[in-house]
């Protein structure tokens, strides 16, 4: 089956890292960095920073616009252009193609991946917020599945460790619950979303707007962000940025693993499983397919850390199955694979804003207004109909000619077309995102039935959002129509598109983590409990969701089990 | 962040006054018939595509700036429906615009192509009150994406697809509208004198 055609020494690294997305980059940096020979495997194609094929393109540069036939969308991406907004001409080599990586679903999952040096770190929506101990304390006080094992006290400093790094753009406003980092000057609101903000401030207590924090530089440091530029305001950032303005993998960490001289990256590398010691129960190494040649290989080394995203670091461990562990690696406490979370979202108001007609913006800004959440947060702001809450993500904008569809009194013709060439009314959005509770029977398993084009079994979701989500879901909507309206907007229109696990793009849960081997997989360090050198950083450790963009979240988890790992290798404890 | 399309129409004035007048192509009765264009259909037969060239410039015709037609739009629009439309809409959209097109030449005694301009002017604005009314009514419905898909006029697809191939030409995205593929840090709020044009991008 899997056999070494070279010597086990030239196999052997102090760490193995799975994944090279926003997780497994950090794990890389890390870990070279205090001096281990890091393997990196990462299943897909190496992408080096730079080699962005369409970072500049315009859409005439295609024939059909952005537009991508209907028959390679049903042949390759009929999951992946759920979205709406992946599969276009200049995105769509940055998306798994759904032939190639199939999966199943018992309810609709829309699992949106990308397989390459980098993984989605290239195409994420770079919000960054901290949790805080109203998410860290979340399950105790609700009494629902397990307790964190950390609080925030065990993260901040991990936080303040990671922002430094990648570079978090932002603005102070001094919220316990929406801890402030180590920001880089904000974005500049434009002339609606600071009237709105005014609004809120002058007529809701305990709400706030502010920009989005977001992974751009604004100010390059070159001393901790090396040669990564100022961000331009292009907007094209899910192609890859030239500048390095936004934190990826490609830009920031895996450079800097690189320049330690101690990282492998290993391209190609798909994990098949964990390859376990009998004697001592701890992980040897792990199971490769090459993705181009097929031909098996196996690597050896003292930590294994998982960072193959969500699914695919609880895949792993479901697929390292052996007599003693017939589940699959971790799974003895019969919560690997539940508590599958995403955030729910689509769902919001928007409307017109009459005035400033004289007034404009220059540049794309990569980023939008986020009112922090404000519901459930104390006995004053508590909600009889739900627990946890939502925040939610907008922006203003002038409207452009589309607007000439259906929205304009003029009809067709010479006047019709020269209006079109000038701005329209102003508009503003916000869509809000929701926590949702982690619940058992939300989950994941594998799937021997269906191979994917590497020949290994895939996997089935079954998960949805339930009654606290669909009653958040109405307040979400009318809290976003009811600040429009005091703000003076004009035509409000509440929405709710409806909201499928996956959508989010923040898919975690499966590997949890807890204070209990009996109710969790992970302990307080992101350790396997029954294989306490194998770490899980990504997605799938986290015990709830809260409300926030996740990734930053990753970083720090990471960042702070790494540096645990090589003091706990140097005690000779792993 | 995906953002549904707002549906509301708005009988809005917008801030700036319009001084182009109407061109007096217009009222001088006949324009002159469009030759035969270079470009051969692949996705319309040549008689729809010669219609739809005259529809195209009756929609957005040159003024000041380029017409619709100079620009390519009508090949664009070929294109676009027969490679990058799927089958469903391209048949609703082909149909009714055909039968459309019979409508009009049973009643005026001639395809639409070679009527004087203003008569195109004002059949033209008769479908296109007539498509918005359409949509308006639908709105507040509780109508899946699909259903609202299917029940909107199909007018108004082919007059989106017409105003996104100009307007997201080279031609205009560069030389009409207020191009800048590299701004650099945002401004959020300037007068849009310093502008002046929707950004292209």
């Amino acid at each position: 089956m899997f056999f070494n055609s070279q010597g086990k020494a030239e196999v052997t690294y102090d760490a193995i890292v799975v994944g090279s997305g926003i997780s497994g980059g950090w794990a890389a940096k890390e870990l070279s960095e205090k001096g281990l020979k890091t393997l990196v495997l990462e299943r897909g194609r190496n992408v080096r920073h730079g080699e962005y094929p369409t970072a500049g393109n315009d859409p005439w540069d295609y024939e059909g616009g952005e537009r991508v036939p209907p028959e390679e969308i049903e042949e390759h991406y009929a999951k992946q252009n759920r979205t709406g907004y992946t599969i276009q001409q200049s995105r769509k080599h940055f998306f798994v193609k759904d032939s190639e990586h199939p999966y199943s679903e018992v309810k609709r999952f829309d699992w949106m991946r990308g397989y390459h040096a980098g993984g989605r770190s290239l195409m994420w929506g770079r919000q960054s917020y901290r949790l805080s101990d109203l998410d860290f304390t979340a399950n105790l006080r609700d009494g629902i599945a397990v307790d964190w094992p950390i609080r925030y006290a065990d993260l901040a400093p991990w936080y303040h460790y990671a922002e430094t790094f990648a570079g978090i753009s932002g603005q102070a406003e001094g919220l316990a619950h929406l801890p402030d980092g180590n920001f880089l000057p904000p974005m500049e609101l434009n002339c609606v979303e600071k009237e709105l903000k005014k609004s809120i401030a002058a007529n809701f207590d305990g709400r706030l707007l502010t920009i989005g924090r977001t992974a751009h530089l604004t100010e390059p440091n070159p001393a901790i962000h090396g040669t990564r530029g100022k961000c331009q305001s292009r907007n094209r950032c899910m192609r890859g940025c030239p500048f390095g303005a936004y934190f990826s993998s490609n830009a920031a960490t895996l450079p800097a693993a690189e320049a330690t001289g101690n990282m492998t990256l290993r391209p190609h590398s798909v994990v098949h499983s964990i390859i376990m010691d009998k004697d001592t129960g701890k992980a040897a190494g792990v199971r490769v397919i090459d993705g181009e040649t097929g031909e098996q290989h196996e690597f050896f080394a003292k930590i294994v850390f998982l960072c193959a995203s969500a699914l695919g670091s609880t895949f792993i461990l479901m697929n390292t199955q052996t007599e003693d562990m017939p589940d699959g690696l971790g799974s003895s406490s019969g919560q690997l694979g539940r508590n599958l979370m995403d955030h729910h979202f689509k769902v919001g108001a928007q409307g017109r804003y009459d005035g400033f007609e004289d007034m404009y913006y220059k540049g794309r800004r990569p980023n939008g207004f986020y009112i922090p959440r404000f519901r459930n947060l104390d006995d004053a702001s508590k909600r009889s109909d739900y627990i946890r809450g939502f925040g939610y993500q907008g922006a203003a904008s002038r409207e452009n000619w589309m607007r000439g569809v259906k929205e304009m009194e003029m009809t067709v013709g010479a006047d019709f077309k020269d209006a079109l060439i000038q701005p329209g009314p102003w508009q503003l959005g916000m869509n809000g995102f929701g926590e949702c509770l982690p619940y058992e029977d939300n989950r994941v398993y594998i799937n021997h039935d269906v191979k994917d084009i590497h020949g290994l079994p895939t996997l089935t979701m079954d998960a949805e959002f339930k009654d606290n989500e669909m009653a958040m879901r109405k307040d979400m909507a009318a809290s976003a129509a009811e600040m429009l309206e005091a703000a003076g907007f004009k035509d409000i229109e509440m929405y709710d598109e409806g909201s499928y696990p996956g959508l989010g793009i923040h898919e975690m849960g499966t590997a949890r983590m807890g204070r209990d081997p009996k109710t969790s997989v992970l302990n307080k360090w992101n350790q396997v409990w029954d294989a306490p050198n194998v770490f899980v950083t990504d997605g799938a450790a986290m015990t709830s969701a809260g409300c926030q963009n996740p990734s930053l979240t990753y970083m720090a988890l990471t960042a702070r089990a790494a540096d645990y790992a090589v003091n706990e290798l140097k005690k000779m404890n792993l | 962040m995906d953002r549904r399309a707002i549906l509301k129409y708005t009988a809005y004035v917008t801030g700036y006054a319009i001084t182009a007048p109407l061109t007096s192509a217009f009222l001088s009765g006949c324009k002159a018939e469009p030759t035969a264009p270079d470009y051969v259909p692949v996705y319309f037969s040549e008689v729809t595509y010669q219609n739809l060239v005259a529809v195209v410039d009756t929609m957005l015709p040159a003024t000041s700036t380029p017409g619709a037609v100079e620009i390519g739009v009508p090949a664009f629009m070929d294109l676009v429906v027969g490679k990058y439309t799927e089958e469903e809409d391209r048949l609703k959209m082909m149909n009714g615009f055909e039968s459309w097109l019979t409508t009009v030449q049973n009643n005026a005694g001639n395809p639409y192509h070679a009527l004087p301009a203003e008569e195109q002017l004002k059949l033209l604005n008769a479908l296109d009150q007539e498509a918005i009314a359409t949509a308006e009514s639908l709105e507040g419905k509780i109508l899946s994406e699909d259903e609202m898909k299917a029940l909107q006029p199909w007018w108004l697809d082919m007059k989106a697809l017409a105003i996104n191939g100009y307007f997201a030409s080279e031609k205009i995205g560069t030389e009409v509208l207020a191009y800048d593929p590299v701004p650099g840090p945002y401004q959020g709020c300037i007068p849009l004198s310093n502008v002046g044009k929707t950004w292209s991008l």
